[in-house]
């Protein structure tokens, strides 16, 4: 579409898609890599959901942007998800989708020994989230890592509150068992 | 209950998602149950373990290129189910289109030229008409707008602030033996000031008169908060902060005006960008910018009809 043909914005809603911009993208795109294992794909779905909700700026209510966009791109994950498993159907070779994706280098440590430990640590932890059934794992990421309420998770994931809530309680339960040895009381 | 039972609730409680009654069933039983409390501190610990993980930042050229994308007109890729807003958000969205919707409707019955019979005599009355499309509407009463939003932020900020107060101290319960008082007080100062703050905003307004119609017991109940944040403000022994918290689980805070009536007359795109100007200007605009909008039917009965959008502040 031209964008001349597009109506703009007014200043106050683009604000509000600055502020948007400034406070999500991150987020956006470590919910994104987490589902998918690819922080590429992730990237363009964080950039796409972007441009959705630019797009119906004049539809959807500032205080609703959160959730709308966490939606578009959970719809993109799960669509780039279910031609994943496709594809893999088709060509079983494709060993790419199993390969873990990097975390990104944390730079608080100075000696090496620690720093070596920390990224095994946060492989673990890594390793552990994607065990998780997506079903769970959307719950866990959205509430437990995004830190969004239930109400916009439900709304997210298309489920009653209720199911939000036990999602989670199973993803906090599985988390836990997987990590064992890492948590001392 | 048995332990099992309680383990869904450690989860909620986590999110601070309990109600009260059943957060304080658990707390009793965590003060009781080895076995659970510890299952609540490994919960905490997995969390923290989780919030540990770093982020994955969008690269550096990511705005440019989103804006590139923009100005180039491309367009938005299909969005998939995007019609399908479920739930709650499909219902807020929904009265939030209905009461637009509703504005609209009565907009441009009042723009219309005068028809000789009213159909619906008790709108017209209320809503003077005006022949000439582009004047201004009567009775916008704007300036009744941000006194209203003032109240419905206040009072949602007194709620939410003594409940959660009361949420911080129910912990006190719990940790009593390893609690070091200073330190909370020194935490929790920055929500006492946001309640003191909104229990001034209510006694100023109740002074000029600009809260109507005024809730039943006000005074009675703000006083109760604001004796409430200066006994845990001044504070000397875990027991006075216990001594708090049960003043702030008596107080009935409900019948505060968390409700804004906006007339229907009000033309739509002045209301939302007046109320859009308030909140971006309100410091604590985050906490009251989740909004239900919901139409208002006329309360003396009759044909059902919008006669204004009832805004909810608070979380």
């Amino acid at each position: 579409m031209n964008p001349s043909a597009q109506a703009q914005p007014d200043p106050l809603t683009l604000a509000a898609f600055h502020r948007a911009l400034a406070e999500h993208a991150d987020g956006l795109k470590t919910f994104a890599t987490r589902l998918l294992r690819d922080a590429m794909a992730a990237e363009d779905i964080a950039q796409d959901a972007f441009l959705a909700l630019y797009r119906h700026l004049h539809e959807v209510p500032e205080n609703a942007f959160r959730p709308w966009l966490y939606r578009v791109a959970r719809n993109f994950c799960l669509d780039q998800l279910r031609r994943r498993k496709f594809k893999l159907r088709l060509f079983r070779d494709v060993a790419r989708e199993d390969e873990p994706e990097p975390v990104p280098v944390d730079t608080r440590h100075d000696r090496p020994e620690d720093a070596a430990h920390a990224r095994e640590v946060q492989v673990r932890i890594q390793a552990a989230i994607e065990a998780l059934p997506v079903r769970f794992r959307e719950a866990f990421l959205l509430c437990e890592m995004q830190g969004l309420s239930y109400e916009d998770a439900a709304a997210i994931l298309n489920c009653p509150v209720k199911t939000v809530s036990t999602r989670l309680f199973r993803a906090r339960q599985r988390f836990k068992e997987a990590l064992g040895d890492l948590i001392r009381v | 209950m048995t332990c099992t039972q309680y383990q869904s609730d450690l989860s909620n409680n986590l999110d601070g998602r309990l109600p009260a009654g059943r957060r304080s069933r658990l707390l009793a039983h965590l003060a009781e149950c080895a076995a659970c409390t510890r299952t609540m501190r490994e919960l905490e610990q997995a969390r923290d373990l989780a919030m540990s993980l770093p982020a994955h930042p969008v690269s550096a050229g990511f705005r440019d290129t989103l804006w590139a994308r923009i100005e180039s007109g491309e367009a938005a890729p299909e969005v998939p189910v995007i019609s399908s807003v479920p739930g709650l958000q499909r219902v807020r969205w929904f009265l939030l289109g209905a009461a637009a919707a509703a504005l609209l409707l009565v907009a441009g019955e009042l723009l219309r030229p005068p028809r000789p019979e009213p159909t619906t005599p008790e709108v017209a009355k209320a809503t003077p008409r005006e022949a000439a499309p582009g004047v201004t509407l009567a009775g916008i009463d704007a300036q009744r707008l941000e006194p209203a939003a003032l109240a419905a932020s206040a009072a949602a900020s007194c709620i939410d602030g003594t409940r959660s107060l009361q949420s911080r101290l129910a912990e006190v319960e719990v940790r009593k033996d390893s609690i070091d008082l200073r330190a909370l007080q020194h935490e929790l100062d920055p929500e006492l000031r946001r309640v003191r703050a909104s229990v001034n905003t209510l006694r100023w307004m109740k002074r000029a008169n600009l809260m109507q119609p005024l809730p039943p017991e006000l005074d009675a109940n703000l006083h109760v908060v604001e004796r409430s944040l200066e006994m845990v403000r001044e504070a000397r022994s875990v027991d006075e902060l216990r001594a708090a918290q049960r003043n702030l689980q008596d107080i009935r805070i409900e019948p505060l005006p968390r409700f804004l009536f906006v007339p229907a007359q009000l033309d739509p795109n002045t209301f939302f960008q007046r109320l859009q100007e308030f909140y971006v200007d309100d410091p604590d605009a985050p906490h009251f910018l989740r909004m239900q909008i919901q139409i208002v039917r006329d309360p003396a009965g009759g044909e059902p009809r919008a006669t204004g959008i009832l805004i909810r502040g608070g979380r």
